[in-house]
Parts: structure tokens; C-alpha cells; sequence
């Protein structure tokens, strides 16, 4: 991914795209994606275990039982842990009810967690698969099976930002499904196509269209 | 726009279907280069290209979003709940002197695991060999009827990725608590028993694999999804029995 400034370029004649920001304290990228360090939990950690992994003691606490430790986790993980459901489901109620999900899944695994990756990345990977599972529950339910297709023409979530100009948060909220998924698995979580195509059950190819569609709208979406 | 029938629409069009791969620097050497050379001499391809920069640099940074309420009460009370049950279980088989128990009622169901998910296998690859001629699936074989007495050589489960009908996730969420109680259980049987036990469950798992297997390659089947069922079922009666040994 090229870093380039966030400037407001312009194309045709048309007005500049905007882009804002959708909150005065962004949250680091690279590292905080890689590592799901933030100020919040490095404050709150424990002496790292011998794998630099500032969370491995906890969760190590937390696998045997230790309530005190899974709070910790928890406060320090909950809002990226909602913030992958809200995105992905563009509805808070659920996404509240989601979170709940992947923390009390994440209770019952930790005994299985085999410390091959980063807590907070594990912990990530479990929210997606929650996501996922319920989403396609929920299909499962309404009889039906979202094709690739079906679901960038899927009607798209109403909007659960408010705000005069339409900010990226907000225009990701009114991307069809599937193409929500995907730009939110890849260009917000970091995922790879390979990794979002074992997930949803499509091909690399199929994220990589669809991802390619999901920015086209959002560039649509942004210009208004 | 220029017309579209002139190479430089003809360009635009082909920057804007290879742009992802264009970001990613993932086209083939030439193709990369005339992109770039196309961009610098397009105004929209140029403006193409740093709003799609915009976009993805943007994406990277967005803050964390934040629930309308704290919601680690509701979880912590949905532990609570789940380590009762289970706790529940635990005094059941608190103190139990080792002994060696008949488990012909496990194999029974073992056995009958097999040939119903055999079944389901069967009628799902048949069905899926008459709808695709194509198919490289062929000569599939009868269900076998019976798993020998005694066998040792049990083939392990092979991993199949979870179903996602909520009845399923209900199951797994019992089983996930019933096989922690089972794994301290069986360190106070004796070894033989402990033996069969797991070469039962062992058998249980692959019709389940199995079933989960055909279901994922057709979701939509009732058969296949009562069989799954009622394998899942028989896991857990499987494991409640031990539990109450």
C-alpha cells in the first residue's frame, strides 16, 4: 500500500474528492494492525511473555480461568473488535450483539489458542469468522445463497453515520454487502485476497473484483 | 472523455479494469509500464489513481468505532452461564473409582454413524454425478454396511472447516464443553476403555466431516442437514455417557 498524503485531488471538473477524517484520534496504522498494540493496552499490560507478545500472559491467564485477565483483553480489544463488526454489518444493534459473540467465542478457545500468531491478531481472525458465520446464518435462514454477483447488487445497509458530508465510515456503510466485506476485510483490516477468498468462499479473483467495485462506489459516493 | 473508439478511451478503459492490480504494482512488467506512462499523460486516469490512493490511505487510518454502552457485563454473565452447566457436570463425576465399562452401545453408534453418513455421501455424490456428466466424480461406491469389530485402524477426521447453521454452532458449543469434561474423565478409566472410547469418537468425527463435507458442496439439502443432525447428536449422547460414567 503507497503512502501518499490525503489530499483532496481533482479530476474533470468536478469538486475535489473530500476526505475526512472520521475521528480526531485516528488509530496507528501499520503497527496497531500488525501487532493490535494501542496506547490504551500497552498501558494496561502485563510484563510480556517471552514471545513479545504483550497479551500472551493474559491470555494465558484468561485460558486457565483467570476472569480478571480476560477483562483485560477484553478492554483492550473491544472497540477494534466492534468496529470490524460494525463496519461489516452496518448496524449497531447487532454489531453490539456480534462483539458479545466473538468475546465469549473467544473465552471457549482460548484453551485451544495455540500462540502461532499474535493474540490480538487471533482475536481478529475469530471476530471475522463470527461475522461470517452468523451473515451466513442468517442466509442459510432466508433459503438462499449469495453468488458472488448477487451480492454487489445486494440493496445496501442504511447508514448508520450521521454527519453533513459523507465521510468514509458513512459511504462504506452504504456499499451492497458484499463489497462492503471485502473493502473493509482488505483495505481496513489488512487481509489478503487469498485470506478474504477462504473465508467468504470465493475466489482471490472474485475479492479482487469486487474490492475493485467497492472503491469505485466509494469514489462516487465521496465526490458528491 | 475522448471517443470511445480511439486508443486513448481504449487505454482509460483498461487502466480503470487493471487498476487494483496497477496499486498493487502486480501487472506483468510491460503492462505496469505502459500504465504508468498512460497515467502520466491522462488527467481522469492520473485523478483515477490518486483518489483510489486517497481511499486506501484513508481506509488504513480509520479510528476505532466505539459501542453505544460497555458491554462486558452482558459477556461476563454469558460466561457465568456457560461455566455453570458445565460445572453442573463436573459434580456428577466428581469421585468415580476406574473401571472398565461395556461399550457396545457406543460402537453400536458408531456404526450406525457410519452408514447413515455413508448414505448421505453416497446419494450426494450420485446426485452430483447425474447433474455434471463433467464432473470428475464417478464410480462411486455402495456405502459400506458395517465397520468391522475390533478395528484399530481408524482413519483420522479430516478437518472440515465449521458449518454455519445455528443448530450446528448449539452443538459445537455443548460439544466444546462435554469434550473438556471427557478429556479429565478419561484419566480415571482404564486404558482399554479409554481406547475404545476414543476409537468411537474418532469414528463419530469422520461421519460428521463427512456429512459437513457434502453439505458445504450442497447447502441447501434437508437430507444432509438432518444427518449432520443427528451425527452431531450422537457425539453428544456419546460424550454424555461418558460423562456420567
Amino acid at each position: 500500500m503507497l503512502t501518499r498524503p490525503v489530499t483532496g485531488p481533482s479530476f474533470d471538473n468536478r469538486t475535489p474528492l473530500k476526505l475526512v477524517p472520521t475521528g480526531a484520534n485516528t488509530r496507528p496504522v501499520v503497527d496497531a494492525r500488525a501487532t493490535g498494540q494501542t496506547t490504551e493496552s500497552l498501558s494496561a499490560n502485563v510484563e510480556p511473555g517471552h514471545s513479545g507478545d504483550p497479551w500472551r500472559a493474559d491470555a494465558i491467564e484468561a485460558a486457565s480461568g483467570n476472569r480478571a485477565a480476560f477483562e483485560r483483553l477484553y478492554r483492550a480489544h473491544a472497540q477494534r473488535v466492534y468496529s470490524i463488526c460494525m463496519r461489516m454489518v452496518s448496524d449497531r444493534n447487532k454489531a453490539e450483539e456480534l462483539t458479545q459473540d466473538v468475546f465469549v467465542r473467544v473465552w471457549q478457545k482460548l484453551p485451544t489458542f495455540r500462540g502461532d500468531s499474535a493474540v490480538s491478531t487471533w482475536l481478529h481472525r475469530v471476530t471475522v469468522n463470527v461475522v461470517l458465520t452468523q451473515q451466513k446464518s442468517d442466509n442459510a435462514t432466508k433459503n438462499r445463497a449469495i453468488s458472488d454477483d448477487e451480492a454487489i447488487g445486494i440493496a445496501p445497509a442504511r447508514a448508520a453515520f450521521v454527519g453533513e458530508r459523507l465521510d468514509l465510515d458513512a459511504a462504506i456503510a452504504t456499499l451492497p454487502r458484499g463489497a462492503r466485506q471485502i473493502f473493509v476485510l482488505h483495505d481496513v483490516e489488512g487481509f489478503t485476497h487469498e485470506e478474504i477468498g477462504e473465508q467468504l468462499g470465493i475466489s482471490p479473483g472474485g475479492s479482487k473484483a469486487q474490492l475493485h467495485r467497492a472503491r469505485m462506489l466509494l469514489r462516487q459516493a465521496l465526490s458528491r | 472523455m475522448s471517443d470511445s473508439a480511439s486508443p486513448h478511451s481504449a487505454m482509460c478503459a483498461q487502466f480503470e479494469a487493471n487498476l487494483s492490480n496497477f496499486l498493487e504494482r502486480a501487472l506483468p512488467g510491460l503492462e505496469q509500464q505502459a500504465m504508468e506512462a498512460h497515467v502520466l499523460h491522462c488527467a481522469s486516469c492520473s485523478a483515477l489513481r490518486d483518489d483510489m490512493h486517497a481511499i486506501i490511505a484513508l481506509a488504513a487510518t480509520l479510528p476505532n468505532l466505539k459501542a453505544s454502552r460497555d458491554l462486558w457485563p452482558d459477556i461476563s454473565a454469558r460466561i457465568d452461564a456457560d461455566i455453570t452447566s458445565i460445572n453442573s457436570a463436573r459434580n456428577i463425576v466428581a469421585a468415580r473409582a476406574p473401571r472398565r465399562i461395556s461399550l457396545q452401545a457406543f460402537g453400536i453408534a458408531a456404526a450406525a454413524l457410519v452408514m447413515i453418513s455413508s448414505g448421505a455421501t453416497y446419494a450426494f455424490m450420485a446426485r452430483a454425478k447425474d447433474a455434471a456428466p463433467s464432473n470428475t466424480v464417478a464410480n462411486v461406491a455402495a456405502p459400506v454396511a458395517t465397520v468391522p469389530a475390533g478395528s484399530t485402524t481408524v482413519r483420522s477426521a479430516p478437518f472440515i472447516a465449521v458449518s454455519n447453521r445455528p443448530a450446528e454452532s448449539t452443538y459445537e458449543h455443548e460439544i466444546v464443553a462435554l469434550r473438556r469434561i471427557v478429556d479429565e474423565r478419561l484419566g480415571d478409566l482404564d486404558s482399554t476403555t479409554v481406547f475404545e472410547i476414543q476409537r468411537n469418537l474418532k469414528i463419530i468425527d469422520k461421519a460428521i466431516a463427512d456429512s459437513r463435507s457434502a453439505l458445504i458442496k450442497d447447502p441447501h439439502s434437508r437430507f444432509l442437514s438432518t444427518q449432520l443432525n443427528r451425527a452431531l447428536e450422537t457425539k453428544l449422547d456419546v460424550l454424555r455417557r461418558v460423562v456420567l460414567l
